[in-house]
């Protein structure tokens, strides 16, 4: 078997010196992990502070007090007022939203898997996203907001041909990978050939589109993706606890009474759903689905998917106000995110490695 | 080791045994000759076979000639010298990293002679095939150092599948790089796109024929190296018994695998799969013995190419599909059939 699955952890971290349980004289309970429960508060609060740094910064920089002034609603001019309500705001939401989408969809791949270098986009999802936006937008002239249906479509298209393909092998370990990695190498294909085959203004913007860019999302594109966070967070927290059960081995979720198949299907269709409008919304930003978790699990000792959402979030803000700010010319969020993501995945197989041999 | 494959035999009953492997080597050269008759006569217009043998004369309809005489023999002398170079390059890589699912492509080696490229077309508007290739055997010896020291390394020792997800990762910094650059320049996200789909008419035979002699190098090194491969294939401590230096031998296939990708990379842009699979095929017909393999896969590996460059000319129907696609649309599938042929935790 494949040396990349946790070791099985006493299971004092299902249930454990460091869980806490609130109780309400109505009978309702809420069980939470000490130090997630402190780590989540750090990273919001962090979060805060960097969406602050978000609206105040660029060429036209906004100071603290017209900031607050304009977010009560009193803006000091008109153009303070579109910068910061019409322009950083609506982008940085939209950043934070696609961040925590993609990081929670790549906690739940992980622990459904068993393995932690899984995620959708080493498993091809993201790729199959970027087909379909790219036909919709190049070979049947589509809109991109109408490119977004076609991202959700591929995305949906590739999973369900991976859950085929591997479902027998119990949907973890090598086989899943590199099945992945295969349908992914067949979708680039495809998108290399669409590209080739049209004139080199449209090659540019399904190029830009393809990086994976915050450029020029508005309030509208923020939407789509945060109905989809809101309708999915309740069945993630419904179905945390077996989630975390289900990483320590069917074999023992399943004697906790947990149904596991019910479960895997359940957790894999909002996986999906959550990548699907995130690569509608940004495009196919890569890696972090894969190192958002990492950082969180490394965080909170312990798999959580707020933790994971929150450090999502602060990725692919910090991504693209290195994007924006930090090089000649603006880059896309997802040409930072595919650099420093793909250097740390190569240094998390190396440190993997380390502890394993 | 899940990956290791028998002990090849070392002493006299290998000569035998490739008196006995003649037979594939036959059925390689025909398939090699038939290869490029198909792809001198197949196209958006086909041409008999005797025409074809006409206009490679010079005689005949100026038209054909035009056709086969020029761009037809020109995109089969490029993908001679590529499938010979991917095919060899696989190889080599599969048997040093004893890893069943190596390929130039997947473990990034064509990307990063794609990322020298993007760097030199970015440096300097105007870069012919001369300058193309420096940048390109650069960037393919930064990315193939990359991954023989990863691959060398405890951390991925033994675990094909880590050695090829760091391949991926690694690919995908410098693709990202090579995006940024990219992104930044219209002219050359002009040319890179169509260089990037990997195709035998990017560049025109005069550039090529120059290149060849890297590609010779290349093969010597890899049937030289051949031999004690086969040793290190029973571990590094077993071939220092017997004679081999295997840090020797790593650089050799270091610099066989450059000159080889590089070269392929810069004429046609990156290919993946041929290297991939043609040892693949291979294996299975006449095992694991390197000193037949790599000779057979000179002659099989740029039959694999051509034939799939003939398919995209047909299938396009006039807008064509390039050979690298072709070669991914071909090799995904089987690469999926691979790993799903093999029983699980062989490749853990």
């Amino acid at each position: 078997m494949t040396t990349t699955e946790r070791p099985i952890v006493a299971p004092r971290h299902v249930l454990g010196d460091e869980q806490r349980v609130l109780r309400t004289r109505r009978g309702w309970s809420l069980r939470y992990h000490r130090r997630t429960a402190i780590v989540v508060g750090v990273l919001a609060l962090a979060l805060a502070l960097l969406l602050v740094a978000a609206l105040m910064l660029g060429d036209y920089v906004v100071s603290p007090a017209a900031l607050i002034d304009t977010l009560r609603g009193q803006a000091p001019d008109r153009r303070t007022e579109f910068f910061v309500l019409g322009r950083r705001l609506p982008r940085a939401l939209v950043a934070m939203t696609v961040g925590a989408c993609l990081a929670v969809a790549g906690a739940i791949f992980q622990g459904l898997t068993r393995n932690p270098l899984a995620s959708p986009d080493v498993v091809g999802v993201s790729s199959g996203a970027a087909v379909g936006a790219v036909l919709v937008m190049l070979v049947l002239e589509g809109s991109v907001d109408q490119a977004a249906i076609g991202a959700a479509v591929g995305a949906i298209v590739v999973a369900a041909v991976i859950v085929l393909l591997t479902w027998r092998s119990g949907l973890h370990g090598v086989q899943l990978i590199l099945t992945g990695i295969a349908l992914s190498v067949i979708a680039m294909a495809i998108v290399d050939y669409v590209l080739s085959q049209v004139f080199v203004a449209s090659a540019t913007t399904a190029q830009t589109w393809l990086v994976g860019s915050l450029q020029g999302r508005s309030w509208s594109d923020l939407i789509p993706a945060l109905i989809a966070l809101a309708l999915i967070t309740p069945l993630l927290i419904w179905k945390s606890a077996d989630a975390r059960v289900m990483a320590l081995g069917d074999g023992i979720a399943i004697g906790l009474g947990v149904r596991t198949t019910r479960a895997r299907w359940l957790l894999l269709v909002a996986a999906t759903l959550l990548v699907a409008v995130a690569v509608a919304t940004a495009g196919p930003i890569s890696f972090v689905a894969l190192v958002a978790p990492h950082i969180a699990r490394s965080l909170t000792k312990t798999p959580s998917f707020a933790a994971s959402a929150l450090v999502g979030a602060m990725l692919l803000l910090v991504s693209d106000l290195i994007a924006l700010y930090a090089f000649p010319a603006p880059l896309p969020a997802g040409a930072v995110t595919i650099t420093a993501g793909g250097a740390f995945f190569l240094w998390l197989l190396w440190r993997e490695g380390r502890t394993r041999a | 080791m899940p990956t290791r494959q028998a002990p090849p035999p070392i002493l006299a009953e290998s000569a035998q045994r490739i008196g006995r492997g003649a037979l594939p080597f036959v059925i390689a050269g025909i398939a090699l000759v038939a290869a490029v008759i198909l792809s001198l006569a197949i196209g958006a217009r086909a041409v008999a076979i005797d025409e074809v043998a006409l206009s490679l004369l010079g005689i005949g309809d100026e038209n054909v000639v035009g056709i086969v005489g020029t761009l037809r023999v020109n995109r089969t002398i490029n993908g001679l010298i590529c499938g010979v170079a991917l095919g060899l390059a696989g190889v080599l890589m599969q048997a040093l990293t004893r890893n069943p699912i190596a390929d130039p492509g997947m473990l990034g080696v064509n990307a990063g002679a794609a990322f020298g490229v993007v760097v030199g077309l970015s440096a300097f508007a105007a870069l012919g095939a001369g300058g193309t290739i420096w940048f390109a055997l650069a960037g393919a010896a930064l990315a193939a150092g990359v991954i023989f020291a990863f691959s060398t390394s405890r951390v991925v020792a033994g675990s094909p599948v880590r050695l090829t997800l760091a391949g991926v990762a690694f690919s995908a910094v410098l693709a990202g790089a090579s995006q940024a650059i990219v992104l930044s320049n219209e002219t050359v996200l002009d040319s890179f796109r169509f260089w990037r789909v990997g195709s035998l008419t990017a560049r025109p035979v005069e550039d090529a024929l120059p290149l060849i002699g890297f590609v010779v190098v290349g093969t010597i090194l890899a049937l030289l190296i051949a031999p004690s491969l086969n040793m290190m294939a029973l571990g590094d401590d077993s071939a220092i018994a017997l004679g081999v230096r295997p840090g020797a031998v790593r650089l050799l296939v270091l610099l066989a695998v450059t000159l080889l990708c590089g070269t392929a990379t810069a004429l046609a842009g990156p290919i993946s799969f041929v290297g991939l699979l043609v040892p693949h095929l291979l294996r299975r017909v006449v095992g694991p013995d390197l000193r037949i393999i790599l000779p057979l896969a000179l002659l099989a590996s740029p039959v694999l190419l051509l034939v799939a460059d003939v398919c995209g000319r047909v299938i396009g129907n006039g807008a064509e599909v390039q050979v690298g696609v072709v070669t991914a649309l071909i090799g995904g599938p089987l690469l999926i059939a691979i790993v799903s042929g093999r029983r699980r935790g062989v490749l853990s």
